[in-house]
Formats: C-alpha cells, sequence, structure tokens
C-alpha cells in the first residue's frame, strides 16, 4: 500500500470509492447510522427509559414497530440511543488506539534499533493477553462506565496500527526526500509529523475503519454480559441480554439489537476494504 | 583560504561480509565562489563524501572514521547536532539527483521551499511566501505563483529540479552540494539546469561542489576537479590540466572511452576500461586500480600508491607518472 496523494490525492481516492458499490453500501450504513446517533432526541418515536407497564413484551406494532421489552419501554427507540453508545465508545476506542499506535509505530519506524526492539517487543508482549479477557478483568476491577470501557479497549487495540504505521516508516524513511529534509536541516521531529506522518496515515485510517467495528462488536459483547454500559442507559449489547432471558416468548427483543450489531459490523467492514482497494494504486478501479 | 577544507576523510560502512571503506583518505579543497567537480563512477564514494559533508551518513552500518571537515574554520565533524542542524540547508545545502523522490509527494513545492526557509529564518508565513515565489522566479519557473500550490507530480522532471534547486537556495547558503543534478533529466534539460546553476553561483556567491560521473559536464563549467575511484582521490588538479595532460591511467582510461564524433575514427570500437572495480569490502593490498591498469608494474600489487604532487598543482596516485 503507498500513500494516497502519490496516485492523485483525496479526489481520486474519492473517485475510485464511488465506483465501488459495496464500499457506497458501507458508507451509506455508517452514514445511516451517525445520523441515528445525532438525531436521536429528534427520531426516537418514546423515551428510551420511560417504563409503560400496560405495554409489556408487545410484539412489533404500528405503535411500537420492533416492539416493546419487559418493562414495557419501546425498542426502537431504545436502539436509536443505543447507537450513540456503540459510536461513542467506538470512535473514543478506536482514536485513543489511533494514537498510541501511531506514536509508537513512527517512533519505532524511525529510530529503528533499541527503540523499535523495545517497542515492538511491548507490541509482542500485549498481543499475547487475549485481549477480550483482559478488558473482561479491567472492567470487573474498574467500575463498568462508558468512560472505562473506551479506555480500555482503546488500551488493548492499538498494536495492529503500531505495526502498519512501523512498516510503513521503515520503508518511507529510505526515500530520499527524508534525506532530502534532513539535509535542508529540519528536525527529526518535523520529519515524523509532517514529511512521513501524511505518507504513512492511509493504512492507519483503513485500520481504524475496520477497528471501529471490532469495537462496536466488543462494546456490545461487554454489554451483554453485564460488564459494559449499565442498565438503564440502553445499549444494543444490553438489550440484548434482556432478549435472551425471553428468546421464547420475544424473538424481536433478541433479533432487532443482534441485526443491528451485524448490519453496523458490515458496514465498517465494507467501507474499510473499499477504502484499502481505493488507496491501492495497484488495482485498477 | 578555501571555505571548505577536507582533510584525509574517511568513511567505513560496517556489512555483514566485513567492512567496507568506502572513502579513504579523501582531501580537498573548495574556494569561496568556486566550483569543484568530484567525478567518478557509481559507487565510488563520491555521494558519500558529500553526506559525510553534512554529517548525512546512516549511522549505524555507517561511521567517519578519521579526517577533519573545516568550513569557515570550523570542523563539522567536532559540531553538536543541533549546531549542524543549523548549518544543513542553511549554510551548506544540497540537491539530489533524482528530483522526483527528493521532493515530498504529499506537500506542495511552496510548502515545502516554505518549510526551508521557516526553518532556518524567523519570518512570518507571508514574507516566506513571498520569498518562495521569489526563489521560483529566479530559477525560471514560469508562472511563480501558480506553482507554488503545485505538487511535485504535476511538474516535468526539469521543473522539479529548478524547484529543489528553489529550495536548496532558500537559506543564501554559502555551499551548494549538487550529486548528479542532471542525471536523472534528459540532455536538452541538462544543460539549462547547468547553466541555471552558473548563473545562480554568480548571482548568490556560492561554492559549489558538483558530483558527476560526466567528464563532459566538468569540462564545460568547472574550475578544478579530483577524480575517485574506488573511494580514492586518484588525479586531483585544474580542469584545464586534467583535460590538457591527463596522467593517472584511470582518467587516460575514462577520457579515452568518450565517443568521438569524428569520421576518421568512428570505423573503431569504443574503447573500454577493461575488468571491474574490485570488491572494497576485501581490497586487494596494492593499487586498487592495478587490476584493470595498463601501465602496471609489479609492485602496484603490493604497495597502495601515495597521492603526489607530479607537477605543482597536479596530483596523482600512482607509482609509474
Amino acid at each position: 500500500m503507498t500513500n494516497m496523494t502519490e496516485i492523485g490525492g483525496f479526489k481520486a481516492f474519492w473517485r475510485r470509492l464511488r465506483k465501488n458499490r459495496l464500499a457506497m453500501t458501507g458508507s451509506g450504513i455508517v452514514l445511516l447510522l451517525v445520523l441515528a446517533a445525532l438525531l436521536a432526541p429528534w427520531i426516537a418515536p418514546y423515551d428510551p427509559t420511560e417504563i409503560d407497564i400496560d405495554q409489556i413484551m408487545m410484539p412489533p406494532t404500528l405503535q411500537h414497530p420492533l416492539g416493546t421489552d419487559m418493562l414495557g419501554r419501546d425498542v426502537l427507540s431504545r436502539m436509536i440511543y443505543g447507537s450513540r453508545v456503540s459510536l461513542q465508545v467506538s470512535f473514543i476506542a478506536v482514536g485513543i488506539a489511533l494514537m498510541i499506535g501511531v506514536i509508537f509505530g513512527s517512533l519505532a519506524g524511525y529510530y529503528g534499533g533499541k527503540t523499535d526492539t523495545v517497542v515492538m517487543r511491548f507490541v509482542d508482549l500485549m498481543l499475547c493477553f487475549p485481549s477480550f479477557f483482559l478488558i473482561l478483568s479491567v472492567i470487573a476491577f474498574l467500575e463498568p462506565s462508558l468512560l472505562n470501557i473506551m479506555i480500555v479497549i482503546g488500551l488493548t487495540s492499538w498494536m495492529g496500527m503500531a505495526r502498519l504505521v512501523r512498516a510503513e516508516f521503515l520503508s518511507l524513511k529510505e526515500r530520499e526526500f527524508v534525506l532530502a529534509a534532513k539535509a535542508q536541516g529540519i528536525p527529526d521531529r518535523r520529519i515524523i509529523v509532517r514529511h512521513l506522518l501524511p505518507n504513512a496515515i492511509a493504512p492507519a485510517v483503513v485500520s481504524a475503519i475496520l477497528g471501529i467495528g471490532a469495537a462496536i462488536l466488543t462494546e456490545s459483547a461487554l454489554s451483554f454480559l453485564g460488564l459494559g454500559v449499565q442498565p438503564p442507559i440502553p445499549s444494543w449489547g444490553n438489550i440484548l441480554t434482556a432478549g435472551k432471558d425471553n428468546i421464547e416468548i420475544a424473538w424481536w427483543l433478541s433479533l432487532f439489537p443482534g441485526l443491528a450489531i451485524l448490519i453496523t459490523i458490515l458496514g465498517y467492514n465494507l467501507l474499510g476494504e473499499g477504502a484499502r482497494d481505493a488507496l491501492d494504486p495497484r488495482l485498477k478501479l | 583560504m578555501s571555505l571548505l577544507q577536507i582533510k584525509n576523510l574517511s568513511v567505513q560502512f560496517d556489512t555483514p561480509q566485513g567492512i567496507l571503506k568506502a572513502v579513504d583518505d579523501v582531501s580537498f579543497e573548495l574556494d569561496k565562489g568556486e566550483t569543484l567537480g568530484l567525478v567518478g563512477e557509481s559507487g565510488c564514494g563520491k555521494t558519500v563524501t558529500s553526506l559525510s559533508i553534512l554529517r548525512l551518513i546512516p549511522s549505524p552500518p555507517g561511521r567517519i572514521t578519521q579526517g577533519s571537515i573545516l568550513f569557515d574554520g570550523k570542523d563539522l565533524l567536532k559540531l553538536p547536532e543541533k549546531e549542524m542542524r543549523k548549518i544543513r540547508g542553511s549554510e551548506i545545502a544540497m540537491i539530489f539527483q533524482e528530483p522526483m523522490t527528493a521532493l515530498n509527494p504529499v506537500f506542495t513545492i511552496g510548502n515545502q521551499i516554505m518549510e526551508t526557509i521557516r526553518t532556518h529564518r524567523k519570518v512570518t508565513q507571508a514574507q516566506a511566501r513571498d520569498q518562495a515565489e521569489e526563489l521560483l522566479k529566479v530559477v525560471g519557473i514560469p508562472e511563480p505563483k501558480r506553482r507554488l500550490k503545485s505538487y511535485p507530480h504535476e511538474l516535468s522532471g526539469g521543473m522539479r529540479q529548478r524547484a529543489m534547486i528553489a529550495i536548496a537556495l532558500s537559506c543564501n547558503p554559502k555551499i551548494l552540494i549538487a550529486d548528479e543534478p542532471t542525471t536523472a533529466l534528459d540532455v536538452t534539460i541538462q544543460a539549462q539546469i547547468l547553466e541555471l546553476l552558473q548563473k545562480l553561483q554568480e548571482e548568490f556567491h556560492m561554492s559549489i561542489l558538483l558530483i558527476t560521473h560526466d567528464l563532459g559536464i566538468v569540462a564545460e563549467r568547472v574550475r578544478d576537479v579530483a577524480i575517485m575511484y574506488a573511494g580514492k582521490i586518484v588525479e586531483q588538479t585544474s580542469t584545464k590540466r586534467l583535460f590538457e595532460n591527463p596522467l593517472h591511467p584511470y582518467t587516460r582510461g575514462l577520457l579515452g572511452s568518450i565517443p568521438q564524433f569524428d569520421p576518421a575514427r568512428s570505423q573503431k570500437r569504443l574503447k573500454n576500461i577493461p575488468g571491474v572495480v574490485p570488491d572494497l569490502r576485501m581490497p586487494p593490498p596494492g593499487c586498487l586500480f592495478s587490476d584493470r591498469c595498463f601501465m602496471k608494474v609489479s609492485h602496484c600489487e603490493q604497495e597502495i600508491p601515495p597521492l603526489e604532487e607530479k607537477e605543482a598543482g597536479h596530483g596523482v596516485r600512482c607509482f609509474e607518472v
């Protein structure tokens, strides 16, 4: 994967991405999700935490398109608000991962030698942990708040990013323009941030897009296990938990949040892979 | 007094197969406002020499093992890195062989010129932009205002090299190191770039260290010349004398292998120098050229000849001259 600007900048990237129907489907899904999360208070038909004991476990009707749960709360509204949690957690977690990954990866790749060895062995060490169980145990000790979840997911998912950025830096730093920049007296820090990073960022961004899907899945799994977002705050994971307990009498409680998770992750993966292809100049799209 | 004085410079690289002496005991001087041509074939140590001046030898595996590089009386090899960085790009600038790869593809030309200016000078963004525009005009890029916003891939090879030169000139350096500045360009553009360099040299009162493998380039525009072979300078004199009276067998071989467009001689095969450069990781004990030399005598293979003045101002590294 070479950098995007060499093959014609953002415009060319967008042109190539737009031709990829799957990627556009993916970005459509992502866009819908973002809109739902942003506009939740206006588009949700009910208050997601409002209990209505007359409407307990109602199957989908016109009044409640996706039914109600065991407390009579509207599932559609809860899912719309749940998308806020998913987005928030995944964006911030991936943001943290991207930051750590880029910093470690660029230092390791640029300086090489001992720095590289220390950073990359630390990456190997982190990769040895089964990260989901690490997250589970950390959350079990800390209080399972939204903030903690974001930080813990972020801290356990930066390693791939670091490797990618390091690999890009390893090849980029041998390029003549780096030598030329040094010959112009430009300091290392500036060479890393201004000259190398913009050339190396594209694969990291692709990996971040794919990482968002994974983070949503992790958050849902945590919430499903009761270690994530705590009720009454709605999250797809904890709606699913309610569904699990009542799967024989209320299928809609399991189906809709499950579908939402599936479609969302699919959307991010399609977009991520589309972006990767659009950034790869060897593929003629 | 000379502006740049290199004395007994040696540079080694540690390779898995052993130590490679890329530059061995090289000395030369560059006077103010003058041009010195450093000529030799690929891998003879020209570029390593020039990178050593800026202390940009990748280390490890590279190492400057001895010598001094005096610039304005200061030994560059002893300066702290921070001081060295102030000299790079500001006092001594460099242009590279391949203008496409030496420019960062993700920034505009203007950005890259301005960056160098602002690294070394305290000026505002707007002042830097004005200077950058002026520089583009000086190096002969049409529509400089518009070209400031161009990316390297939007320019032709010659234009890119001009932009590279504009970057190098941005802080008015005292020395410009031009490492094969025209090798990647076609012949007509070559001439333009060389003319431009000559014009700028007068305008900016620069000294130029011109590194090339092309004796033709040297012949026309350079006062003094040093011929390098396998990391050593083998002949060092004024250009005029070098062409009138080449002494070292390698130089004579090089001059002999220039194609002649003379109908009387056109029937003959182009002469070449037989053999190849020795492996510098395992150099032979004697003269490094002895293996290919037509003047070789027995002790050439046992002893390294010193660089001696055979006549005033004409140093040659050969026993037999």
